[in-house]
């Protein structure tokens, strides 16, 4: 393929191709540049000449001041950590189990249980009643499992992966019946090798969705010890808001637009690695779904 | 077929018990919780019950209070509770939980809390965080009107009948303000080495914000990179809002004339004053009092730019001691200049409040708590600024004056959440700077003189106009700051603004305005 195209263009034709593509990185690169480059800077110049691709005025303060309590730093990114692999393996297998079951035109029930999961797409109970099932019927007030179980199951995801095991042709699996299968060894030694990128992708959403998350532990957790990283520097931005906001505190300085941007960068740091990662499976995951809606 | 049936059931089979072992665990380190909770607090039963004057209060019965506010987590807060804990238990047999709820979380936690009532004893509430009167039209908080002469009787007399009035919804009173500064007016804050140097054309007091035209213009001929007036989040420019009292938010259409005891509600923005204070910030825009992006600037550029002295004054509420906390912020000495008589609003009184939940099993002794809170000195400033030796040192002990320990500064305090004005009555609060001494007495007869508005005690309910409110709020917000701060011409877009909002349905506003006012006139005898 490579060859094919090198013999095809010319040095000048991909001269330019490439020089579009480097403008367009450059266009992604530039805003995240931006934002490490703007955690850098002190804050006084920022709001006097704005932001820079390189700090004006190195300053670390808004570290300094993000990271003043490193214990607590280096609890919530365990606890981030655990949720995410944790939540990714448990909201994996469960859904690819559904999704295999689904997928099995000689399941008796699946139109029944394709309607269950399909149903919660559009409809549900809403804040409270969530909120009383996961307190008072769960007891999960204050675990790690409040951050864990209302995502296990993401209809979406479950219904991409049906389709894509659909994919899977029913001879062979018939034929893995004849040779003494049974549904356990079909699913994990045939179905699942099969579908690798499709579970890579997918596994890369639940994990983001799981990484980014601040709200179930908003509702769910007050001990500080047991904040996930995305909802401890959400608070440690509203609270410098609300400091600021304060007239009664008394000329702390705080970092405010600096501060913002070592959160966004403290945050979004170590998951850019999930994406070299799963990379390779990712290009074909993405066009999981594409061929049978 | 059978056979696969059976897989289906075992799949399914495994699901549920996986999702029950795991709920499982969760219960497990519940219980743990639980148990650690109750194994803490010391229980002292055998305390008599209390010597509170009061008769007939049962207090032989130790019991646990649960309060929650919002506000940053503070490192020590486990030892400040213990130490208020001996003060409540001796006092009132009852131990208290502090439950401080980081400020992004409060709102949305204490709404769900609420929904599915959650038990809780005590909370925080106000006009701007986990709203006090939708908590109270959702049936969160216990009336206190019976509770209130029985179990907290000096704290019922420690605020005029005027302001308990505030509370009242449906002509009960559902939370106790804190005391703090309930008259509102605006001044102007000037740099003071400005307001020094030009003092002659600056007023002592003002009238209305036009009276400050000569000062600035002093200010924009001879200081160079100094602008006038700054903008920041709340400034409005001129609007003529110094004449009036808004009912609901700050800026819809339909407010009373200050003073007005007939209670009309009137549109503001087509009063002559309003069209007045238009032609005066473009006349002023002209002049250079403004900078040139004053409309959209944020909070954060108009700190930085207060901080580096680059904005003579700024418009904001007064109080007794506003100018130290302006130089705490900014770094320049201030002065007040008022132009606005002070009046007591309800939204003054509802911005901080403490109720009692509906849930709450022993509403008695919450309420006892609150007297306690609101009168033991002790116990408040311990709540306040922590515990002393420990968080903060005497300066001057007569003078109720306090400073961090030494090698102790506001960053490494375990226990400074700088927000007494969320625990009880302010004016038991140390000074936390020797400047702000007198503050509190200045505050209280600035209270007691202020008048209270006729209307205390109303709240607009926006809801069968809503619609018309958040219309009229995007002309508004398109107009009100652009002709405020004279960035366009009021000949041209004044008349374009009052159409629209017209468009919009300010009429309608209006008129639910007047009809609810008077349908609360007629209930209140007024």
């Amino acid at each position: 393929m490579k060859s094919a195209i090198s013999q095809e263009l010319s040095v000048v034709q991909r001269t330019i191709i490439h020089a579009v593509l480097m403008v367009f990185s450059l266009l992604c690169m530039i805003p995240f540049l931006l934002v490490v480059s703007a955690s850098f800077s002190d804050e006084a110049s920022i709001s006097e000449y704005g932001y820079s691709l390189w700090p004006r005025q190195f300053s670390t303060f808004a570290y300094h001041f993000i990271l003043s309590e490193p214990t607590q730093m280096l609890k919530a990114y365990g606890v981030t950590f655990t949720v995410t692999i944790t939540g990714t393996l448990i909201s994996l297998i469960v859904s690819s189990l559904i999704a295999f079951a689904l997928s099995r035109t000689d399941f008796a029930y699946r139109k029944q249980f394709a309607f269950f999961v399909f149903f919660t797409m559009l409809f549900n109970g809403g804040l409270v009643p969530s909120y009383m099932v996961v307190t008072q019927l769960l007891h999960l007030k204050n675990s790690l499992f409040a951050m864990i179980l209302p995502y296990a199951i993401v209809p979406w995801f479950v219904l991409l992966l049906r389709t894509y095991f659909t994919q899977i042709p029913e001879a062979l699996i018939e034929n893995a019946k004849l040779e003494g299968a049974g549904e356990v060894r079909i699913f994990a030694q045939i179905a699942l090798p099969l579908s690798l990128p499709a579970m890579a992708t997918i596994g890369l959403f639940i994990m983001l969705n799981y990484w980014n998350d601040w709200y179930l532990s908003l509702l769910y957790i007050d001990k500080p010890t047991l904040y996930p990283l995305q909802l401890l520097l959400y608070n440690i931005m509203e609270n410098i808001n609300a400091i600021s906001a304060n007239p009664q505190t008394q000329g702390i300085a705080l970092p405010g637009q600096t501060a913002r941007m070592a959160i966004a960068v403290l945050a979004t740091g170590p998951i850019i690695f999930a994406y070299m990662f799963v990379q390779r499976f990712f290009i074909r995951g993405l066009t999981v779904g594409a061929v049978k809606g | 077929m059978k056979i696969r049936h059976m897989q289906g059931k075992l799949a399914l089979l495994l699901t549920i018990a996986s999702v029950v072992t795991l709920s499982a665990c969760g219960n497990g380190n519940n219980e743990a919780n639980k148990e650690n909770a109750a194994a803490s607090p010391t229980t002292n039963d055998t305390a008599a019950t209390t010597t509170n004057g009061t008769d007939a209060v049962d207090t032989s019965k130790h019991v646990d209070l649960d309060w929650y506010y919002p506000g940053t987590q503070q490192k020590d807060v486990q030892a400040i509770e213990d130490a208020m804990n001996k003060i409540v238990n001796e006092k009132i047999n009852a131990s208290i939980h502090l439950h401080t709820i980081d400020w992004g979380s409060y709102d949305q936690k204490m709404n769900v809390m609420i929904s599915t009532g959650e038990k809780f004893d005590i909370a925080f509430t106000s006009s701007w965080t986990n709203d006090y009167l939708q908590g109270v039209s959702k049936g969160a908080y216990a009336p206190l009107d019976d509770l209130l002469p029985k179990y907290a009787p000096q704290l019922l007399a420690s605020m005029k009948p005027g302001i308990w009035d505030a509370t009242r919804k449906d002509g009960k009173i559902y939370a106790v303000p804190n005391q703090q500064i309930f008259a509102k007016s605006f001044g102007m804050f000037v740099r003071k080495d400005l307001a020094d140097k030009y003092k002659d054309s600056l007023p002592a007091s003002a009238k209305g914000m036009p009276d400050f035209e000569a000062f600035f213009a002093q200010i924009v001929k001879n200081e160079k990179g100094v602008t006038p007036l700054a903008g920041g989040n709340a400034a409005t420019g001129l609007s003529g809002y110094e004449y009036y009292e808004p009912i609901g938010a700050n800026d819809s259409p339909g407010q009373f004339v200050q003073g007005d005891a007939s209670l009309t509600v009137v549109n503001q923005y087509e009063r002559p004053d309003q069209k007045q204070a238009y032609e005066t910030a473009k006349k002023w825009a002209g002049m250079g009092f403004f900078s040139k992006d004053i409309a959209n600037e944020q909070t954060d550029v108009y700190e930085e730019k207060m901080k580096s002295g680059k904005y003579a004054a700024v418009a904001q509420v007064m109080k007794p001691g506003g100018e130290v906390e302006f130089k705490n912020k900014f770094g320049f000495d201030f002065v007040q200049v008022p132009y606005q008589t002070p009046y007591i609003s309800t939204d003054g009184i509802l911005s901080t409040l403490n109720a009692i939940s509906k849930t709450s099993a022993n509403p008695e002794r919450a309420m006892m708590f609150l007297e306690l809170i609101n009168t033991d000195k002790d116990l408040y400033n311990l709540i306040c600024h922590g515990i002393e030796g420990k968080h903060y040192v005497f300066a001057d002990k007569d003078k109720g004056v306090i400073g961090m320990p030494d090698g102790v500064t506001a960053e490494t305090n375990g226990y400074n959440p700088s927000s007494d004005w969320m625990f009880g009555n302010q004016f038991n609060s140390y000074y936390v700077d020797a400047t702000q001494v007198g503050t509190w007495e200045a505050t209280k007869a600035l209270n007691d003189s202020a008048v209270v508005s006729p209307a205390v005690g109303f709240a607009f309910n926006p809801d069968p106009v809503s619609a018309q409110i958040a219309q009229t709020k995007k002309v508004i917000d398109q107009y009100r700051v652009a002709l405020g701060f004279g960035s366009v011409d009021p000949d041209k877009y004044y008349a374009e603004f009052l159409k629209k909002l017209k468009d919009a349905g300010s009429d309608a506003i209006i008129a639910e305005k007047q009809k609810q006012v008077d349908a609360w006139k007629a209930a209140n005898g007024k």
